[in-house]
């Protein structure tokens, strides 16, 4: 029997790669394509993508249902194709692969009889992953007549039944009612703090953000960005200040400050929504606009160009959009190093918003400054209502009078100091 | 000369074309990687092995195609059962009976079976429901014995099933006769129904041998359950009609030579060798040999051996012969019931004949007198019978003219007054019979014996099902069951080899293509065993003819097709898309 090792990576692909082939042995689709993966213990790692971006392949190749064209895949240190690697290892598939002439009791039996659990500990599982999942009224009942809900709640109990080291999720929460949803991302940060491994893929963003520690996000076959979910969604080139909720005079104040004394732009003034749909959006984005190669589907993009309204715009006009996108098109390259690998992209067109600052502006971006260490730490412990502490850009700091302008309490203000 | 013809090219090009296909496809396998790493350990298999085996089963049955089966057999078997005529007697119900219900059985079991294995993988690949045991640490190979042994466990119910249901039928019409004949007993016989019943019982158990030689098993029968004597017993069945009679006749045949398991001793072919030898050179030094370049030597002495076996195997008009066999081994104790048993074949067709005492002899009889024992010591056993050419007919063997070693001896003469010429057949023209076991074993034994061609039929359709989908190794299985089925035929069909020529005669092409064809029926055969045609004939299924038969059949090449299956299973990408 294979013990895991204590810090030994769980998952390790190295330059995967899968091309498809067609009966005449020619390469026709290239599923997954020079891909690096590492996914350590105890981690809730997910994979995301659009439609045919590879991830279901990658999890099919990390559980031997395929075999890499290059490159590999390992599992516990092991090939996936090792038998004694899978006895640590849960799978939930995407659809309900399941008998469908066994009932639910049986399905799980059968199961913990193919990892040689004796019968006692067979039916106390059974009993209870039943249960757990909700289908204490139905376990008797052919698996065929189950719905879509039930049958992946059984897919989720007999991914269980072996309490997996590993536990691979293909949409989980895919055709389960919000409880249902809840009870498994409850149940994945349960098993996380047990020191179990995660390995979770699907396209509800806002799950994998809930529970996921890293992800990865995948288009035509290759990783495109990877890292901690909090890392990845965090923007460097804006600053975001977390406040109770001020009055429209303070709010007033704060703008002027910001334009006129720190010279910046306020770009809104709102209550806080980013989501990790809107940087899968982008990246997806930025791949089509770099005209990656896919074999999934492309996002749908606007209206066609002879359905819009107006002729096609120029400079201007390009400006206009990019302006009034607000929150959209972050530029890659913006993000630090360190906390963040991301593909190296081609030349951003995002040159153009450099070319639009003013030349005070850019005299700012110039002649980057030292970090301030005394406001900026008072900063970051001001901390009403559990707002996220600020981060500052390494590049052009801000200037340490504004920034203690801003925190200044005003006699306007009524909320309690941190 | 090789003339080419059609046959010639059509074997080329199939032989041509499977050994692309096998070459390309074992590149296409070897030159992708990956494949099952480890997983032959055999330690803790069976717990495996026994889960994948039960849900099979649970499949076949709860999918209803074992229903659908089942009904087949549960209606075609009674209704089999009330509609068998044969030839109109009991013999010939009873015989017809078994040999279709067995066959039925077979046939069935065959269908059932092929269509399940190539169906019950194929459709878990394509369904992807196989996802679900290969992300378990299940070797391949378990999953395939586990399969086999579910679909297995399924024939071996079905069969005890069907046996159970022959062996009633057969049961209710022996009843139903013994019944009607018991009836007729107190009728016209004027017997009490216990003493009817109780005669009727008394045929069904062998009597001592010793008793009925003295006269008739019948009459011996009948009167040792009734505690007459024989006189007695013969007025007895004087009184009775002459229908009623023969009946009582036919139920004991149908005791002692349907319902029972009997083994065979036969005369062995003769070693004419020498003779040919000798006659060869007779003919070489008369001259006589022929010259045309197409008789070899070879050639003409094959003619020259069928023509003395012939020779042999005739007996010409007012002619004896006699034949010592081997016969039974001797059993202390209990005496053994012996039969002789024999088909004769005239030369032709013998019309009617009248005797010089008036009598007639009917047409398409022969006359001949059997005398059995050894002559040397007197107190042999002689019978003249009149009989129906080209059909079986047994003669009763007293236990005092068989030898104590077993050693039987029979001399058979040609007493036909219409001069016809008699052969004797190699095979089935002379055999000794003796009992062995009870019908009731014998059927028990033709459940492994149905079993066999089913175990291979399972093989073979898994290792279809692992690299095609379920229509396409349904219909390969199918056409190797149905070419196998059609040895016969096809031999003949394709004038693979000339009627009892040796193989050594052959030539060339005649020689290359019998032994091609001939190795292919023998790779495809699904076994030689055939327990319909036995136990209807009261043949006995040996045990050492059985052990050999599973061990080539299921063992070697079943054996051999499963573990091609493993292999390509192991290699197989299964979630990858076959389109």
């Amino acid at each position: 029997m294979i013990a895991p090792s204590a810090r030994s990576p769980v998952v390790e692909c190295a330059a995967l790669t899968k091309v498809f082939q067609d009966f005449w042995g020619r390469g026709r689709v290239r599923a997954v394509d020079d891909l690096e993966l590492s996914i350590l213990p105890g981690e809730v790692f997910g994979l995301l993508g659009p439609n045919g971006s590879g991830k279901t392949t990658t999890i099919k190749m990390l559980l031997g249902l395929l075999y890499p064209t290059r490159g590999y895949a390992r599992v516990f240190d092991r090939p996936p194709t090792d038998t004694r690697v899978k006895a640590h290892i849960g799978f939930m598939p995407e659809e309900s692969y399941l008998y469908r002439f066994l009932n639910a009791h049986e399905t799980l039996d059968y199961y913990g009889r193919l990892f040689r659990l004796d019968r006692r500990e067979r039916r106390r599982r059974t009993e209870q992953l039943i249960q757990m999942v909700g289908l204490r009224g139905a376990a008797r009942r052919a698996v065929g007549e189950y719905s879509k809900g039930m049958a992946r709640r059984i897919g989720l109990a007999q991914a269980l039944i072996n309490d997996p080291d590993l536990l691979i999720l293909d949409e989980p929460t895919t055709g389960l009612d919000p409880i249902g949803a809840r009870q498994i991302k409850d149940l994945i940060r349960e098993l996380a703090r047990r020191g179990k491994t995660v390995l979770l893929c699907s396209h509800l963003l806002a799950d994998v953000e809930d529970v996921c520690d890293r992800v990865a996000i995948m288009y035509g076959g290759r990783r495109q960005a990877l890292g901690r979910v909090r890392d990845l969604l965090s923007r460097q080139d804006v600053t975001q200040i977390r406040a109770t909720q001020l009055d429209e005079r303070t709010v007033a104040r704060l703008r002027a400050i910001i334009e006129s004394e720190a010279g910046r732009r306020v770009l809104a003034v709102e209550h806080p929504t980013q989501r990790l749909e809107d940087l899968f959006l982008s990246i997806v984005e930025q791949a089509e606009r770099d005209r990656l190669a896919t074999s999934g589907v492309e996002a749908a993009r606007g209206v066609s160009e002879f359905l819009s309204a107006g002729p096609p715009g120029g400079g201007a006009e390009l400006l206009e959009t990019l302006v009034a996108a607000g929150q959209d098109d972050v530029s890659a390259a913006a993000r630090p190093e360190e906390a963040v690998e991301t593909r190296p992209t081609p030349v951003p067109r995002f040159e153009v918003l450099e070319q639009l600052t003013t030349e005070e502006h850019a005299a700012a971006f110039a002649a980057p400054e030292d970090r301030p260490s005394g406001p900026a730490d008072e900063t970051e412990t001001e901390d009403a209502g559990g707002p996220r502490p600020i981060r500052l850009p390494p590049g052009p700091a801000p200037r340490r009078d504004v920034l203690e302008r801003l925190t200044q309490p005003d006699e306007q203000q009524s909320e309690p100091q941190a | 000369m090789w003339a080419v013809d059609a046959f010639d090219v059509s074997v080329v090009l199939v032989l041509a074309l499977i050994a692309l296909s096998a070459v390309v496809i074992v590149i296409a396998a070897l030159a992708r990687g990956g494949g099952e790493v480890g997983g032959w350990e055999v330690r803790g298999a069976w717990p495996r092995v026994r889960a994948v085996a039960r849900v099979t089963l649970a499949e076949a049955v709860r999918m209803k195609i074992v229903v659908v089966f089942l009904v087949l057999l549960a209606g075609t078997l009674p209704l089999l059962c009330l509609t068998a005529r044969g030839d109109g007697t009991i013999r010939g119900q009873v015989q017809m009976f078994i040999g279709y219900a067995i066959g039925l059985t077979g046939f069935y079991l065959a269908l059932l079976t092929i269509f399940f294995s190539s169906r019950t993988l194929a459709a878990e690949i394509a369904s992807r429901q196989i996802f679900g045991l290969v992300s378990k640490p299940v070797p391949r190979w378990q999953i395939l014995a586990g399969k086999w042994l579910g679909i297995m466990t399924l024939n071996a119910l079905m069969v005890a099933m069907a046996l159970g249901v022959t062996y009633g039928g057969v049961r209710w019409l022996v009843g139903r006769f013994e019944r009607e004949l018991a009836a007729e007993l107190v009728h016209r016989g004027g017997l009490t129904r216990d003493q009817a019943e109780g005669g009727i019982n008394a045929i069904r158990r062998p009597v001592s041998p010793a008793r009925e030689a003295a006269t008739n098993p019948v009459i011996a029968a009948l009167a040792g359950s009734l505690g007459w004597s024989d006189d007695q017993t013969v007025e007895l069945l004087l009184r009775l009609p002459e229908p009623t009679r023969m009946n009582l006749r036919r139920l004991n045949e149908l005791r002692r030579q349907v319902l029972v398991a009997r083994a065979s001793i036969q005369p062995d072919a003769p070693d004419l060798r020498n003779e040919v030898e000798e006659r060869f050179e007779l003919l070489r030094q008369q001259g006589r040999l022929p010259t045309s370049p197409h008789w070899t030597p070879d050639k003409v002495r094959e003619e020259i051996r069928l023509s003395l076996l012939n020779e042999h195997l005739s007996l010409p008009p007012m002619r004896a012969r006699q034949w010592v066999l081997k016969g039974p081994p001797p059993v202390s104790g209990e005496d053994r019931l012996v039969s002789v048993r024999y088909k004769l074949d005239a030369s032709i067709y013998t019309g009617e004949a009248a005797l010089i005492d008036g009598s007639v002899l009917p047409e398409n009889t022969l006359a001949t007198r059997w005398i059995i024992g050894d002559p040397a010591k007197g107190g042999t056993f002689g019978v003249v019978r009149i009989e129906i050419n080209r059909a079986f007919h047994e003669i009763d063997v007293p236990p005092h003219c068989v030898e104590p070693d077993g050693t039987v001896f029979v001399r058979l003469e040609n007493i036909d007054p219409r001069r016809v010429d008699i052969v004797v057949p190699l095979g089935e023209g002379l055999e000794v019979l003796y009992r062995v076991a009870s019908f009731e074993r014998n059927l028990a034994r033709a459940a492994p014996a149905l079993l066999v061609p089913l175990a291979l039929l399972a093989s073979f359709g898994l290792l279809m099902s692992t690299f095609c989908t379920y229509p396409v190794a349904a219909m390969v299985t199918l056409s190797l069951f149905a070419v196998a089925n059609s040895r016969a035929f096809l031999s003949e069909a394709l004038y693979i080899a000339p009627y009892q020529a040796s193989p050594t005669t052959l030539i060339g092409r005649d020689a290359l293509r019998a032994k091609l064809t001939t190795t292919l029926f023998d790779v495809l055969s699904t076994g030689k065993l055939d327990p319909a045609n036995k136990t209807l004939d009261g043949r006995a299924i040996g045990w050492a003819e059985l052990g050999r038969e599973a061990g080539t059949v299921a063992g070697l090449r079943g054996g051999a097709s499963l573990f091609l299956a493993v292999l390509i299973l192991r290699r197989r990408e299964l979630a990858a898309e076959i389109v």
